[in-house]
């Protein structure tokens, strides 16, 4: 009965405890006022908004004063085209527009006195300047100069539900077939979008209830999206940009795939296809495959995918992701399968001042087979089919990727199992220098002539390439600006120093006395001795050194000497298979013992604090520290060399509270340090923190004065206060840190000699029940087996990252059905992503080392480009939901 | 449009618009915890201060308007649990609240049947026992704290919370199926 109580009691406690942690986010803080704001001001019938709607409008003065009213959307809609139309031909008030958008103050209206005052000569020659702009601006706004001056827009609708809108006629129903005319106001139904297509074959889809015009100028043809969805799959285009604008942003392409949302709270762009360039105010981001901007923090980011979900093309789509992530995978198996070389017959013939090499299989017969696997693929499956017809007619005027590769392949053929590419210089300057073993010398010298043919033929304006067959020869051209290819019967060599390749001519004919082997060059054949694959090395001592070698008299830099790269000798990196699997290891190598900020990791220890992250983690970063004392005194020391002020500041705080950082905090602590974002994704990650600690007693007791100290000096300067407050439940003693203007709150308890940070007091719970069933991350098989093949059983620092895990966790919120995707596609994509390989990368430090060691972070790559569609579509509300309505209760 | 940080420019008075940008992020954030609905905290938002707007000798809060306002953001709030019609729409179910804690959807379900239960208890409570047990256990005040604000004696609040905790715990019991 009693225990019947205590369940009553704590599920009681828990449901009150739930209610005082349910807290809005800033942005929806930030929503939520605007939204009371734009209700209160109309309640009270501001001014502001009633003036900027009324005047009439005269000139430029009067369209930036319209600015504000159109970023806050108050403006009428038939104001805003005016001011929309006027700002894109008017460079003036557009960047007023811009500078409004980027956040920046409007500056008043430039008026007609301030001109004079500046310039008042020049007062006819400025009425006559404006007459003829006045003029030009009627002209332009009737759409005639424009039509004089610019190409006729060509577009005519293909399918769907199409009005034509005016103010002064009912909607006139636009037939598929019939043209499009210059700056029609379209509109979609409610119930169903549309199709258009431009004269160049870049086609429009528009969803239902988005508005947008067609504009045609000399620079290409712009989409005037005044709300709503587009797709556009643009054409390749042969002079000028396709172009989209909204209120806020300016999208610009070339010919490629991309979707541009449009609403009162800002824009979104996605792109699945080619390059696209986003235009907001001064700033330019370019966009690639599988990457969104929002235009503003409130629009939510949502995934690629539902951007495109209400496509009438979404199995396309979703089918292209999936072939490009199976075209990786099975690339990178294809090169996983080529076997390590133990040797080099090409390493002994660079200089022996090598300051770069880097060493790669030939994987021209791999590339032309994956290439063929794909071509297969596509040829099978009709939607891919039709795809790729499509982007081989946008990529019309491109280069074919389908000779690249064959040629490719045939130069390949005639070479040897290793390329290696070296820059030295033989005493000189340091030269890039690409050395190949040849076996078929004969029929590589009649490949490569027919090559540089066309090669030298195409541009006047690069390097010219030269075909020798002796570098000795001095008959052989020499000057700047060449390009040397020497094929010898066992040799190719490319350079642009025709010294360079006597110099090697020399050691590949034994004429010279080879010097011992340098340290880095040692290094090269210590790594060949364990089997390589692709291999980058860098001497970092000599390029330190410079040319002059100037540095073995310069003082050392101090924050080289701080941060302990200033004994760095030398980086190398490595990808190889390993039964069966890829492997990446990149080792930095130093003169001696590590300094500095290097010294501050441990050497490889067991992890302990992985047992309090499950194996469902989708992020886990844990680094070894030597002595976190030590890690304060070197910060300490920097601070009171760099910043006297705050360290002055920094010692009253310690003095005034009690506090010392070093001996009460750090030196509390243990070394292991661990951040994880694990347990439920949404609507906010779960995250933990858990640092091992030798004397709980102490830190918490310093941790106590330091919360007191912290909100004295909060209250002090008027905001709210800081808050410590402890709970026993269970047995366990929970604390929370809370308090702040935006309430956070802080939870965690001590543990077994670790204290555990999280987001909530649930998360610290559940952390402790999966610790006790043994349902960790370093006892996970599959973790295990991701864990790179080398000698140490322990590292000094880890970073895992699960896609498939962060898929699972999202699935259970993937609606079953009424949406515009269906399950099917959805499971599809899910797919796609979870198909991905997680990451798993390794730090092991030695005394004069460090190696970072992981898997195949290429499928990581892909994986992580297809998990932003999955995630935004998930995270993001569901696919059919109008943009930025995603999470945002605010909608109605 | 102005955001909440920007100068002003939706026709409230300057003492009013003043008080707005200091603590619109109070009213909401405690109108949310207790209505759990961001479209609810806006309400409460929206008629607090059309209210003080309205009235034509707006009173001087001087230091105190934060606890003024919090207060009425709790009383209001406290209205709108009361006036709230059975059932919420599908849009306005609160997406972020869903998945709060545990891993499991059905969890996710319980839990806010939780919450929904507490907050219907909350609107049957007697309006002054229904502010004086948010301001102890849903906004975190000492019991002298709440004593200050319902300007009322420590022990009548003592009193107030002992009972109405019994209340809602037996109250509580029956729902989960006990006696």
């Amino acid at each position: 009965m009693r225990s019947k109580d205590r369940n009553i009691d704590s599920r009681f406690e828990e449901a009150l405890s739930q209610l005082r942690e349910e807290k809005m986010g800033p942005a929806e803080i930030a929503d939520s006022a605007r939204q009371v704001e734009a209700r209160l001001a109309e309640a009270f019938g501001d001014r502001s908004v009633t003036a900027a709607s009324s005047h009439r409008i005269a000139g430029c003065q009067d369209f930036q004063s319209l600015i504000g009213s159109y970023l806050s959307g108050e403006l009428p809609a038939a104001r805003r085209t005016l001011l929309e139309d006027h700002s894109r031909d008017c460079p003036a008030c557009r960047k007023a527009l811009w500078s409004a958008q980027a956040g920046h103050p409007i500056a008043p209206p430039q008026t007609a006195s301030t001109e004079m005052r500046r310039n008042a000569w020049a007062r006819p020659l400025g009425w006559a300047a404006a007459a003829t702009l006045l003029v030009a601006f009627g002209l332009f706004q009737l759409g005639i100069l424009d039509r004089v001056l610019g190409p006729e827009l060509k577009a005519v609708a293909l399918q769907g539900q199409l009005f034509q809108v005016s103010d002064s006629s009912a909607p006139l129903l636009v037939e598929p077939g019939s043209a499009i005319h210059h700056r029609e106001v379209l509109r979609t139904s409610p119930e169903a979008g549309a199709l258009i297509e431009l004269g160049d074959g870049s086609r429009i889809e528009i969803r239902e209830r988005s508005q947008l015009s067609l504009d045609q100028g000399r620079s290409g043809t712009t989409i005037q999206l005044a709300r709503g969805s587009v797709i556009v799959q643009a054409a390749q285009q042969r002079t000028g940009r396709l172009t989209v604008t909204t209120a806020d942003c300016l999208v610009s392409v070339k010919g490629t795939v991309f979707a541009v949302t449009a609403g009162a709270r800002g824009s979104r762009v996605s792109v699945i296809e080619g390059e696209v360039w986003v235009d907001q105010g001064r700033n330019r981001t370019v966009l690639l495959p599988g990457e969104q901007l929002s235009t503003r923090a409130s629009l939510q980011a949502v995934p690629v995918a539902t951007d495109f979900a209400w496509s009438s093309q979404i199995d396309q789509h979703i089918a292209v992701m999936k072939q490009l992530a199976s075209l990786h995978q099975q690339f990178a198996e294809q090169v996983a399968s080529l076997g390590l070389r133990y040797t080099s017959g090409l390493l002994p013939l660079v200089p022996a001042d090598t300051k770069v090499f880097a060493a790669f299989p030939n994987i021209s017969d791999s590339l032309a087979d994956a290439y063929s696997t794909f071509r297969q693929k596509v040829d099978q499956n009709p939607v891919l089919q039709s795809w790729w017809l499509e982007h081989q007619k946008n990529s019309e005027g491109g280069p074919d990727l389908e000779e690249l590769i064959a040629r490719v392949q045939r130069l390949g053929n005639y070479l040897g199992d290793e390329i290696v590419l070296a820059v030295g210089g033989d005493g000189g300057p340091a030269e890039p220098m690409l050395l190949a073993e040849v076996r078929q010398p004969e029929g590589l010298l009649a490949s490569l002539a027919d090559d540089l043919a066309r090669l030298n033929g195409l541009s006047e304006q690069g390097p010219k390439v030269l075909l020798i067959r002796d570098p000795d020869l001095p008959a052989e051209p020499a000057g700047a600006g060449m390009i040397y290819i020497w094929v010898d019967t066992s040799l190719l060599a490319v350079s642009p120093s025709i010294e360079q390749l006597r110099h090697l001519s020399a050691r590949s004919r034994g004429q010279v006395l080879t010097p011992p082997p340098s340290d880095f060059q040692r290094q090269l054949y210590q790594a060949y001795s364990e089997g390589v694959s692709w291999l980058l090395a860098i001497d970092m001592q000599q390029l330190q050194d410079g040319e002059a070698g100037v540095a073995s008299i310069a003082p050392p830099d101090p924050m080289q000497e701080r941060l302990g790269i200033s004994e760095l000798r030398a980086f190398v990196a490595e990808q190889k298979s390993v039964g069966g699997r890829l492997q990446n290891r990149a080792t930095f190598h130093f003169s001696g013992e590590r300094q500095g900020l290097s010294s501050w990791l441990a050497v490889p220890s067991p992890m302990g604090a992985l047992d309090f992250v499950t194996p469902e983690t989708y992020l886990t970063a844990c680094l070894a520290i030597q002595s976190p004392a030590t890690v304060v005194e070197d910060l300490f020391e920097h601070l009171q060399g760099s910043d006297s002020e705050f360290w002055q500041e920094l010692l009253s705080f310690q003095a005034e509270q009690g506090v010392d950082f070093r001996n009460d905090l750090a030196a509390a602590l243990g070394g292991e340090f661990l951040f994880a974002l694990d347990g439920p994704v949404l609507p906010k990650p779960s995250w933990k923190v858990v640092a091992e600690v030798h004397d709980p007693v102490r830190l918490q007791q310093a941790l106590g004065r330091l919360v007191e100290g912290i909100s004295h000096k909060m209250t002090a300067k008027g905001t709210s206060g800081l808050f410590l407050t402890r709970e026993e439940t269970g047995g366990q003693t929970f604390f929370k840190i809370s308090g702040g203007d935006d309430e956070k709150e802080v939870h965690y308890l001590f543990h077994q000699g670790y204290l555990l940070v999280a987001s909530s007091r649930a998360v610290l719970i559940q952390t402790l029940q999966n610790r006790h069933a043994g349902f960790t991350l370093a006892r996970s098989p599959e973790f295990q087996a991701l864990l790179p093949a080398d000698q140490q059983a322990n590292c000094s620092g880890l970073l895992y990252q699960n896609l498939g895990s962060m898929v699972k966790g999202l699935a259970g919120y993937v609606p079953d059905s009424g949406r515009n995707l269906t399950p099917d596609q959805a499971q599809s994509l899910a797919e796609a992503v979870a198909a991905s390989a997680p990451l798993v990368l390794c730090l092991q430090s030695g005394v004069d080392r460090i190696t970072i060691s992981g898997g195949d972070m290429g499928g990581y790559l892909t994986g992580l480009t297809g998990l932003r569609n999955l995630s935004h579509l998930l995270e993001g509300g569901f696919p059919g939901m109008d943009a930025g309505d995603a999470f945002d209760p605010t909608t109605r | 449009m102005a955001t909440a940080n920007q100068e002003p420019a939706f026709g409230l008075r300057p003492d009013l618009e003043a008080l707005f940008r200091a603590h619109h992020a109070l009213v909401l954030q405690t109108a949310y915890r207790i209505t759990g609905s961001v479209m609810d905290a806006e309400d409460v938002l929206q008629t607090l201060f059309l209210r003080l707007a309205r009235r034509e000798n707006a009173p001087d809060l001087g230091d105190g308007a934060r606890p003024y306002l919090h207060r009425a953001a709790v009383n209001l709030a406290l209205d709108v649990l009361r006036n709230r019609r059975p059932g919420v729409p599908l849009e306005e179910v609160p997406w972020q609240s869903l998945p709060a804690a545990g891993p499991e959807p059905f969890q996710h379900q319980a839990q806010e049947e939780l919450r929904s239960w507490l907050r219907k208890a909350l609107a049957g409570l007697n309006p002054r026992a229904a502010e004086i047990f948010t301001l102890r256990y849903l906004e975190g005040h000492g019991i002298d704290k709440v004593a200050k604000t319902v300007e009322a004696s420590r022990s009548t609040v003592a009193v107030t919370l002992f009972r109405t905790r019994r209340r809602l715990r037996q109250e509580f019991k029956r729902f989960l199926g006990g006696t």
